[in-house]
């Protein structure tokens, strides 16, 4: 502020890029070693931020994805392209999330996507006012289905509803919160199918393989008893 | 606010040009074109939409988002689909979120195939849901209250209770607890949801989440057919849609919306009231006294002794009539009093006499207001009337008028009101005093001479009446709602002539949207008067060549001049003042006719012969709305027990009297006869009153009232007011038949109590709950003590009509001051109240007002 009063609106504006002119505080979170709050002069690469200003990753780990503007923003995967993208407004329309509030979210590979959905989905399952049917329904169908995912209870079609899901509530809310979970949503299914149907196959198989193990037990503490 | 003017616009939906009513919603606006978009939360009732189910969305040109059909306006030129690909998903999706958390219980739910939730899964669903996780759980149904269930699982969080408690019945007991998917409807303590409209909620509920618990599995939509009438219970005359299975039991009773009278409302005494109909000792036979006992005989029996002694009595019969009779049976009672038995003894009024003049000037077509007028007034003025007890639903029209249009209530009343918080100004004035409070505010209005001492004798601070003035000096338009009470009493002409004389300093007959509306003191009491049950007045307020004796004259005149009663729907024993005056009467009179559906004690052990009153379900006749709107009753259901036509065995009487044969062979032949005797019905007919009824003010044959202008003699000066506590009465809605004969209101029925000021409650050393003894010399009634901050020190209020102790007994028409004292404990232990020390949880139809106040100190 100072400095804009000092040296005028014509220096602020001469910072950044045209259409998203001077700089912006960011707020870098997630898996990065330097967390914090960054001002930046708007249009730099994301990577100068998450690997310059916010320490970059632990050591052996990739960018998954990153949500850059919030948890209401879809996900970008931190693909060489995405992380070239100059940090501003229109770069991040384009890409087809939104710059936002600035918080920039880091997932490192470490992470499964469902658990960064299921994470997001049952935040906003927490904020629903309830007062509109397709947030406050599709929160909690999202979180239930999500779980489902978790101990191997789906189905590949139920990745599809799931996704038709997040599509029925964009845009047929009363407020944005509801938007506000399926877009990120929506986009870490569009980005990332096949890793929600493996993980939702591993957890089938580990489920399956508990329950046999249920029954061999079963069957021991019956002969066990017989005995 | 003034009455809007309808201007239509042209949009285009689906291809089509429609012309509908600017400013209307797209979702009433469609209908315009015979589209129909489906919704949950939108009820218009309600007020300003909320778009929270989401079920409305469309499509509009220019517009990228899809907007809720029931929030946006239409306007010119406006091109609207609601047929589109993207449209038809919207709908299947907020479908199939509904669903998600619905039990689809419908084979067992109540609303199952009269279910809008299903009616709109169907029409504008995906057919199948794709939710397969677990549903949420609540306990199964609750009761909200003895009357309302509640299933929480079935809930839809479509908010419309939750908003009808909060800005229509403004209660504010209903609430959404909790957030998101977790959200449910309760009230904050999870106390039952008790007030006089609660009912209203089932027919709100999109849904088979708010039921009735008098209803509930008792039928399907195809097990039953629908009637439509008018409740009689109160002056406000709602229409009704009773459902009524096998052609001879009423079930329910649901709103009939005509926004002329009810704007789609009903209380819970119009709702729950029909189990009276039903009701075990209702009176279903004619009787006879027969060894000091009354035993039900063949109507040939009952007539003939109904015949003998009237005979005998001849111009010595005396009539009362109740307001659930119809114009019909009034028009032919007194007929058959004035020209078969030569008698005008015959009175529709408790109290006091009615001038002819002020008769006719009242009745004044440009003196008179519609219900709607409230609506669109400047100010309301509430006068010597509680609507909530008196005529209910017009209570709920006054909030609406000032929470939705900003109209300005003035409350002039004795008792404190429950509007008194959406008032502007309150004159509080003495029980009694209604005719100095009105002088004052006509002092007030008029340069103010006088006023001090006038307002001291209405016993009302001069600066409330000055408030009150101004409020009204300033207003465009006025609707005054004022309460018969003013007119009753020894000084009651004065009353009117101070109203009459208020109304011309207004100007009110030349304001726009602006006059009158009497709330009566039974449910006919307009129609009955305007067909000659009036002592003075025969029909068409025209006078008769001798004077009859009013109500409260004919006690006195029993063993002299007047040896029979007939009461026609009528109890004076409950509801006329001087209690102990109709006791001995009914015990000196020589011969007792009483038409009822239940044995009042009056009845029970005086009458000599009883005739069993047909139900409102069971008749068929018109009845006239306070604001002058000719109603006609449907007959729904087959007679019950013997039961037979009030108007068919009144004009029975009157043949048999005659020694000629009947003449009168149908209802609607009644109905003719009736308007044929009053000028100013000249015409109508039961097609042109059809369902929603019509005022004659708005006829033609109005203009043949020959009514004198409002009078501007000077007002004689009203009396002083005396020392001493002085005693009020009121009306409760919760008093009569329906909480004691309707199962499901008893708990509602109100036991006596004595309202009063904290300062005095300390003066006489009483705490709230104590057990005390109203009244003056030998006569007294017990009642609980209540303290009520708002009630003015000085004044003390008792509920007319109760079972017992009905204050009643202490009045007698004139300003009446009384002493309390305090029953001792172990004395008070053996009477008919209970001891609770609830005193302070007020009944039903207070409890509103007495919440807003601090808990007495
Ligand atoms: S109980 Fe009925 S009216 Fe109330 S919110 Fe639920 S569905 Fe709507
Ligand atoms: S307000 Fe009066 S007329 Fe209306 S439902 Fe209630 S009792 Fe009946
Ligand atoms: S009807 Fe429009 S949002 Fe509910």
């Amino acid at each position: 502020m100072p400095l804009i009063v000092d040296r005028g609106a014509d220096w602020f504006r001469s910072l950044g890029t045209e259409k998203s002119a001077g700089t912006k505080v960011v707020s870098v979170s997630g898996n990065v070693r330097r967390p914090g709050n960054y001002e930046i002069e708007l249009g730099i690469p994301v990577r100068d931020i998450i690997y310059g200003l916010a320490g970059g990753l632990e050591p052996g780990r990739r960018v998954k994805c990153f949500f850059p503007g919030g948890s209401s923003a879809p996900v970008l995967p931190g693909t060489d392209e995405n992380l070239d993208l100059p940090y501003d407004f229109d770069s991040m329309a384009k890409a087809g999330s939104m710059l936002g509030s600035g918080a920039i979210i880091v997932i490192d590979d470490a992470h499964s996507v469902v658990d960064v959905a299921l994470w997001t989905a049952e935040f906003y399952r927490h904020e629903s006012c309830g007062k509109c049917s397709p947030c406050r329904e599709g929160t909690n169908w999202t979180v239930k289905m999500l779980d489902r995912i978790n101990v191997g209870e789906a189905t590949p079609m139920d990745i599809e509803v799931l996704a038709q899901m997040q599509a029925n509530i964009i845009g047929n809310c009363l407020c944005v919160l509801g938007d506000s979970m399926a877009m990120p949503l929506g986009s870490m299914i569009e980005k990332f199918r096949p890793e929600f149907e493996d993980h939702m196959e591993a957890a089938r198989q580990a489920s399956e393989a508990e329950a046999a193990a249920g029954d061999l037990e079963l069957t021991g503490s019956v002969e066990g008893a017989a005995a | 606010m003034s009455r809007p003017e309808e201007k239509f616009v042209s949009f285009d939906i689906d291809g089509r040009e429609v012309r509908a009513p600017e400013g209307a919603m797209l979702v009433d606006g469609a209908k315009y074109g015979d589209v129909e978009i489906p919704v949950f939360c939108y009820e218009p009732k309600l007020g300003p939409p909320v778009g929270a189910c989401r079920m409305c969305l469309v499509e509009i040109e220019g517009i990228p988002k899809l907007q809720t059909a029931c929030s946006t306006p239409v306007k010119d030129g406006m091109v609207v689909i609601t047929k589109s690909d993207r449209v038809q998903s919207a709908q299947n999706a907020v479908v199939e979120f509904l669903l998600v958390n619905h039990p689809l219980d419908c084979p067992v739910c109540d609303a199952g195939g009269e279910c809008p939730l299903q009616d709109v899964a169907y029409g504008w669903g995906p057919g199948r849901s794709r939710f397969i996780e677990p549903k949420r759980h609540f306990k199964k149904p609750l009761e909200l209250s003895p009357t309302v269930a509640i299933d929480r699982e079935r809930c839809i969080l479509c908010y419309r209770c939750v908003r009808y408690s909060q800005e229509i019945a403004e209660d504010h007991q209903l609430v959404l607890l909790e957030r998101a998917d977790h959200s449910f409807v309760g009230t904050h303590d999870g106390a039952p949801y008790v007030g006089p409209f609660s009912g209203n909620i089932i027919d709100l509920c999109p849904v088979g989440a708010l039921t009735s618990v008098p209803y509930r599995f008792r039928a399907r939509p195809w097990d039953v057919e629908e009637a439509g009438t008018v409740c009689t219970l109160c002056p406000s005359q709602c229409n009704v849609t009773l459902t009524v299975r096998d052609d001879n039991k009423v079930l329910r009773a649901f709103n009939r919306q005509n926004d002329e009278v009810d704007d789609g409302w009903l209380c819970d005494k119009g709702r729950f009231g029909y189990q009276t109909i039903h009701a075990a000792d209702r009176v279903v036979h004619p009787m006879v006294r027969d060894g000091g006992t009354l035993r039900a005989v063949p109507w040939e029996r009952a007539l003939s002794e109904a015949v003998a002694g009237l005979r005998k009595a001849g111009a010595g019969t005396a009539a009362l009539v109740g307001g659930e009779a119809t114009n019909e049976e009034g028009f032919l009672l007194q007929r058959l009093l004035r020209e078969v038995l030569g008698s005008s003894h015959v009175d529709s009024r408790p109290s006091g006499r009615l001038e002819g003049e002020h008769a006719r000037v009242l009745a004044r077509p440009d003196l008179s207001a519609r219900v709607s007028d409230i609506d669109y007034a400047d100010v309301v003025l509430v006068l010597d009337a509680e609507p909530v007890d008196e005529a209910a639903i017009l209570d709920l029209r006054v909030r609406k008028a000032a929470r939705r249009n900003g109209a300005r209530v003035v409350v002039a009343t004795s008792r404190p009101s429950s509007l008194d918080a959406n008032a502007e100004a309150v004159v509080r004035f003495a029980p009694g005093a209604s005719e100095a409070a009105l002088a004052a505010l006509g002092a007030a209005l008029t340069g103010g001479a006088g006023l001090d001492d006038l307002a001291r004798r209405a016993g009302a601070p001069a600066e409330t009446v000055r408030a009150a003035a101004s409020l009204l000096g300033a207003a465009e338009s006025i609707v005054v709602l004022w309460g018969e009470r003013l007119s009753h009493g020894a000084r009651g002409p004065q009353g009117v002539a101070a109203l009459l004389a208020l109304m011309r300093s207004l100007d009110i007959t030349g304001k726009e949207g602006s006059g009158l509306i009497e709330i009566p003191s039974s449910t006919n009491a307009r129609g009955l008067r305007e067909v000659g049950c009036l002592p003075n007045l025969g029909p068409g307020l025209v006078p008769t060549a001798g004077e009859g004796l009013a109500a409260a004259d004919m006690p006195g005149a029993v063993g002299e001049d007047i040896s029979a009663l007939v009461l026609l729907q009528a109890d004076p024993l409950r509801t006329h003042p001087d209690r102990q005056a109709w006791a001995a009467a009914l015990d000196r009179a020589t011969f007792v006719v009483a038409f009822t559906d239940f044995l009042g004690e009056g009845v029970l052990e005086q009458a000599d012969v009883v005739f069993p009153a047909p139900s409102y379900a069971e008749k068929e006749g018109t009845i006239t709305h306070p604001d002058g709107r000719l109603q006609r009753l449907r007959q729904s259901i087959g007679l019950v027990g013997e039961v037979r036509p009030q108007w068919g065995v009144l004009a029975e009487l009157a043949a048999a009297l005659e020694d000629k044969p009947v003449e009168l062979l149908s209802s609607p032949m009644a109905t003719e006869q009736m308007v044929a005797a009053v000028p100013f019905y000249a015409g109508v007919t039961l097609a042109e009153i059809g369902g929603r009824g019509v005022r004659w003010q708005d006829r033609d044959a109005a203009s043949s009232l020959a009514a004198a202008e409002l009078p501007d003699g000077a007002l004689e000066s009203p009396p002083e007011l005396g020392d001493g506590l002085r005693l009020g009465t009121v009306l409760s809605l919760w008093t009569g038949k329906v909480t004691e004969h309707a199962p499901v209101l008893s708990f509602l029925a109100p036991q006596q109590r004595a309202e009063l000021s904290a300062d005095d409650a300390r003066r006489l050393d009483l705490s709230p709950g104590d057990v005390v003894e109203v009244g003056f010399d030998g006569t007294r009634v017990r009642a609980v003590a209540a303290l009520r901050d708002a009630v003015p020190p000085g004044s003390v209020f008792l509920v007319e009509g109760t079972r017992t102790d009905n204050a009643t007994a202490l009045t007698n028409g004139a300003p009446r001051t009384v002493e309390i004292t305090r029953v001792p404990d172990a004395v008070a232990k053996g009477t008919s109240l209970p001891l609770a020390a609830d005193a302070g949880a007020a009944d039903a139809s207070t409890s509103v007002a007495g919440s807003a106040e601090a808990p007495p100190a």
